[in-house]
């Protein structure tokens, strides 16, 4: 069964938001696949959907999204849209944790960090000495000094490199089967960057769990990712491992991003090139290709109706005429 | 913590020497001979000397001030200008009335307005809410002595519920106890609706915080996240804001005892003011001074207890 050597199977995802302009289309048809002990990398631009997908993976979404019925998140079997209350309680923080991008606000201000990781045990049956045991070796485990008295201190008395340590402790103190980061290191320095993703290589190896790595950083992405997504305004636009997307990209939008960086994946930058033109309005989205008004090599089809996914080969797949014409 | 507490105790006391200040300034600045009006128009000139002698208001304004401050530091707050009592003992006597008023009307709205404010954040919109946005308005609009008036005629002349009038048999707690519950309504009810509003406001402002978003991808159950996570954060305010609001309470709190008759501070100060007997509201203005600061001095020290950022940061 193909479910089994994939943790996360999404398949036709579509989200949108209710807003007084009307329905805006934020995700649309999003297939993706996170096999066992993969990293899978997510790039796009600020504003394509990355956090919205993140979120409906374990049902976050703001109260004004309409998740389209259509949609199946499969996760280790189960269809994470038809779990009830507790088996989302059980998914979260249990199942699937996750990293979020900015490390000074995702510690509860005044709940020492001792509480703030014992209370992620909650369903555990063990007594509160047990768990405070549990998450100080979790600190440890991720390079926090004194981890034991550390404890029962709170989150402004640890430096932004440290405080997202802690927050890599408090996504693996369950044993997740997928870890998901969304921009984890986006808010930090590079120094900080760079030992922050060798903790996570190496956190990799010793907990066995598969990721989904959002990022803005086409360096990292190349570095640690063995699968990547391209998504481009809500749409997936590419997709493929990790060699044939930064060698072979065969979406024009892809091969913007790569051709904008100059020293093309070797360099670490914080951002994504910039590429002229501007977003489309998801509210009102246009005729034909979703990039077909940025797109420098549009043709005759695009203007008519959006592109289907066409494979490339093997698993790589782009959303655009020009492979299915080549 | 401790010099975080000295800190705030040098606050109080500045405090309570600037309003005593103050309310020197405003009895000199009244118009009219306060020993004529006490004394009424056919006192003879000596009797006034020696009247204004008695209440020390024969020094230049300085002197007076700081002998009252000196007295103060030793339990001095002179006499009762008719009964010849000394002050400090009728306060004492008073007192406990008065605190025991002002801490039933903050319990009566932190009560109500602390789990109203909670609920209509977390069912935002709901009719609920709405509800709730409209007792508030109101509570906020209706002053006390009306709330006190109107809670006498129901429960107390109508329903028969609670006593109506006084602090109840001395000696008897429970008596005394429901002889508070009308007076302590009336004094709170207006803050029900300051309370429900401010607590929404800042509930509904960190239930959007990241921190909230994460304890719920860590799957925290929804309780715990809004009770402890973001009640615990979105309460840091409201704690200030009664702290400063105490103050307003004990206003409150001079209607109430008036309308109910009861003993306290308020009825014993405006009951002076009418009699120009000035040491007796000096130190009913400055007890109730040193309450109002008193209340920021725990307030502040609630404050810190509960967020160690700024129990650190002195
Ligand atoms: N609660 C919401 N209501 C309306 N629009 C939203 C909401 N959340 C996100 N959006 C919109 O959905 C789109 C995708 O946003 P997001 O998933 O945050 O993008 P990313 O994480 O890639 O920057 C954006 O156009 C954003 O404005
Ligand atoms: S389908 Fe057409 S417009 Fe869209 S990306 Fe491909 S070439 Fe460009
Ligand atoms: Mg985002």
């Amino acid at each position: 069964m193909s479910t089994s050597e994939n943790v996360l199977d999404v398949r036709d995802l579509s989200v949108s938001f209710n807003t007084a302009r009307g329905s805006l289309r934020a995700l649309r048809h999003i297939d993706l696949k996170v096999p066992q002990n993969k990293i899978v990398g997510i790039v796009g631009e600020s504003g394509c959907g990355k956090s919205t997908l993140i979120n409906s993976l374990l049902r976050l979404l703001a109260p004004n999204a309409v998740v389209d019925d259509n949609s199946e998140i499969i996760f280790e079997g189960e269809d994470v849209m038809e779990m009830g209350k507790s088996d989302l309680q059980g998914l979260r923080g249990q199942r699937i944790s996750m990293i979020f991008q900015d490390p000074m606000t995702a510690l509860n201000p005044v709940i020492s960090i001792g509480a703030q990781m014992s209370d992620i045990l909650y369903r555990q049956k063990l007594t509160k000495a047990q768990k405070r045991e549990r998450a100080a070796a979790m600190l440890a485990q991720v390079g926090i000094p004194d981890s034991v008295r550390r404890l029962d201190d709170y989150p402004h008395q640890f430096s932004g490199g440290m405080r997202q340590r802690i927050c890599i402790a408090m996504a693996l103190m369950m044993n997740p089967s997928l870890l998901i980061a969304d921009e984890p290191t986006t808010a930090l320095d590079v120094t900080l960057e760079a030992q922050i993703i060798h903790l996570m290589k190496e956190l990799r190896e010793d907990f066995e769990c598969s990721m989904l790595f959002v990022s803005h950083n086409l360096g990292l992405i190349a570095e640690l990712c063995d699968e990547v997504i391209v998504m481009y305004a809500g749409e997936v636009v590419e997709q493929g491992n990790v060699h044939d997307l930064f060698h072979r990209a065969q979406h024009p939008y892809t091969q913007m991003l790569l051709e904008c960086d100059p020293a093309r994946i070797s360099e670490t930058r914080k951002d994504l090139p910039t590429i002229s033109g501007s977003v489309p309005d998801l509210v009102d989205l246009p005729q034909g290709c979703i990039f077909s008004p940025r797109c420098p090599k549009r043709y005759e089809p695009c203007n008519e109706s959006p592109p289907g996914t066409f494979e490339v080969g093997g698993q790589h797949s782009a959303r655009c005429f020009k492979v299915r014409d080549a | 913590m401790l010099l975080y507490t000295l800190k705030r105790l040098g606050l109080a006391i500045l405090i309570v020497c600037v309003a005593m200040l103050l309310l020197l300034s405003a009895i000199h600045l009244v118009p009219g001979d306060p020993a004529g009006i006490a004394l009424g128009p056919r006192a003879t000139p000596e009797m006034r000397a020696e009247f204004k002698a008695l209440m020390g208001l024969d020094q230049p304004f300085f002197i007076q001030y700081f002998k009252f401050l000196g007295n103060v530091v030793t339990g001095d707050l002179g006499v009762d200008v008719w009964s010849k009592r000394p002050v400090t003992q009728m306060i004492a006597d008073q007192l406990p009335h008065t605190v025991a008023l002002t801490i039933v009307g903050l319990g009566w709205s932190m009560m109500i307005g602390i789990p109203l404010g909670c609920f209509s954040a977390v069912h935002r919109n709901s009719f609920l809410d709405r509800f709730t946005a409209v007792i508030s308005v109101g509570c906020i609009a209706i002053p006390s002595f009306i709330v006190g008036l109107y809670a006498l005629l129901l429960f107390a002349v109508e329903l028969g519920w609670f006593p109506a009038i006084g602090a109840g048999e001395p000696g008897d707690l429970g008596d005394q106890a429901m002889h508070l519950v009308l007076p302590g309504l009336a004094v709170g009810l207006g803050w029900v609706g300051y309370l429900a509003r401010f607590v929404r406001t800042s509930m509904l402002e960190v239930m959007g915080e990241n921190h909230i978003r994460m304890a719920r991808a860590y799957g925290i159950p929804t309780r715990r996240i809004t009770y402890i996570y973001a009640l615990k954060l979105a309460i840091l305010p409201t704690v200030a804001l009664l702290g400063v609001g105490v103050g307003s309470l004990i206003s409150g709190a001079v209607f109430a005892e008036i309308i109910f008759a009861r003993p306290g501070i308020g009825k014993m100060v405006v009951d002076a003011v009418n009699t120009r007997n000035y040491p007796i509201v000096m130190g009913g203005v400055l007890v109730t001074t040193m309450l109002f600061a008193l209340s920021t001095l725990i307030s502040d020290l609630i404050a810190a207890w509960l967020d160690p950022r700024v129990r650190q940061g002195f």
